[in-house]
């Protein structure tokens, strides 16, 4: 386990430490209001890990190193992970604040389009076999597919919805006191440290795995079959 | 003040759930990968030890 792993654990146990003991239960709300810190979290980490692949796909598009690639799936993938943490908590916040578990607002059907958008992406991938095509099919894509997070970012401040606005939301805009805010940012900034650590922990099993099917292709066309 | 304690409970169970599975995931696939790796280096050593001898 490398440092980077050790030091996101401990920040996303102090967040929840803090979470649980040094910040103020919301008075209406109650206790279900703290599920916001990390979805939130998730949901500001999940827009990050696909800005990332991204601009790993516009790196891969000028350098034609696959290591930008190896980054662009693994970007993808912990994004993934983050956006259905963050689908999953606000539904289970919504149950008893908006009286339902679903309901189709903008910000929550933009984010829907984004999920399934990268989750195409990865059934996609898998089906290309050349690694240079697969490659440039993925960035490109990982590109194309990035206009889904403005539209996310953008639909709770710019259409007609219930989904509350942290800043700079006017009507829809959550009121957080100075120990609420500082929870917030905790929590950003360990979530942050660990779409980091588990990046690069993807991104070198990834690696890891193409050079074990080289070493497995080889040894296959070594081998003599008795033909 | 609403009483939300299980709603509470189970969105940090789904959260850290979900971050604890992922990482396991990723632990398996990399011992997996280890031993793959590990077991295929022995194979091709071993040829040319059986040639030395």
């Amino acid at each position: 386990m490398s440092y980077l792993s050790i030091l996101a654990f401990a920040l996303v146990l102090f967040a929840f430490v803090r979470v649980l003991f040094f910040t103020p239960v919301e008075q209406t709300m109650g206790l279900v209001q703290k599920v916001f810190y990390f979805h939130m979290s998730a949901a500001w980490v999940g827009m990050l890990a696909f800005l990332a692949a991204a601009a790993f796909g516009i790196l891969y598009l000028s350098r034609k190193d696959l290591k930008w690639d190896t980054l662009t799936a693994a970007s993808v993938e912990v994004g993934l992970l983050f956006t259905i943490i963050c689908i999953l908590s606000g539904m289970i916040w919504a149950r008893p604040i908006w009286n339902t578990w679903w309901t189709w607002d903008p910000r929550l059907t933009t984010v829907t389009i984004m999920a399934f958008t990268y989750i195409a992406f990865i059934l996609l991938r898998r089906g290309v076999d050349n690694p240079a095509r697969r490659a440039r099919f993925s960035a490109v894509y990982a590109i194309i597919g990035f206009i889904s997070v403005p539209l996310t970012f953008f639909s709770a401040r710019l259409l007609r919805t219930i989904h509350p606005v942290v800043f700079g939301g006017g009507e829809t805009e959550m009121n957080l006191n100075a120990q609420m805010v500082a929870t917030l940012f905790i929590s950003l900034a360990a979530f942050t440290v660990l779409y980091i650590a588990l990046l690069l922990q993807r991104a070198r099993l990834m690696a890891q795995q193409e050079e074990l099917n080289q070493q497995m292709a080889a040894v296959d066309s070594d081998y003599d079959w008795g033909e | 003040m609403a009483q939300t304690l299980n709603y509470f409970i189970a969105g940090y169970a789904v959260i850290l759930g979900l971050l604890a599975a992922y990482c396991v995931i990723l632990f398996l696939q990399s011992r997996k990968i280890g031993r793959a790796l590990a077991s295929l280096k022995k194979d091709s050593v071993q040829p040319h030890l059986e040639n030395a001898n």
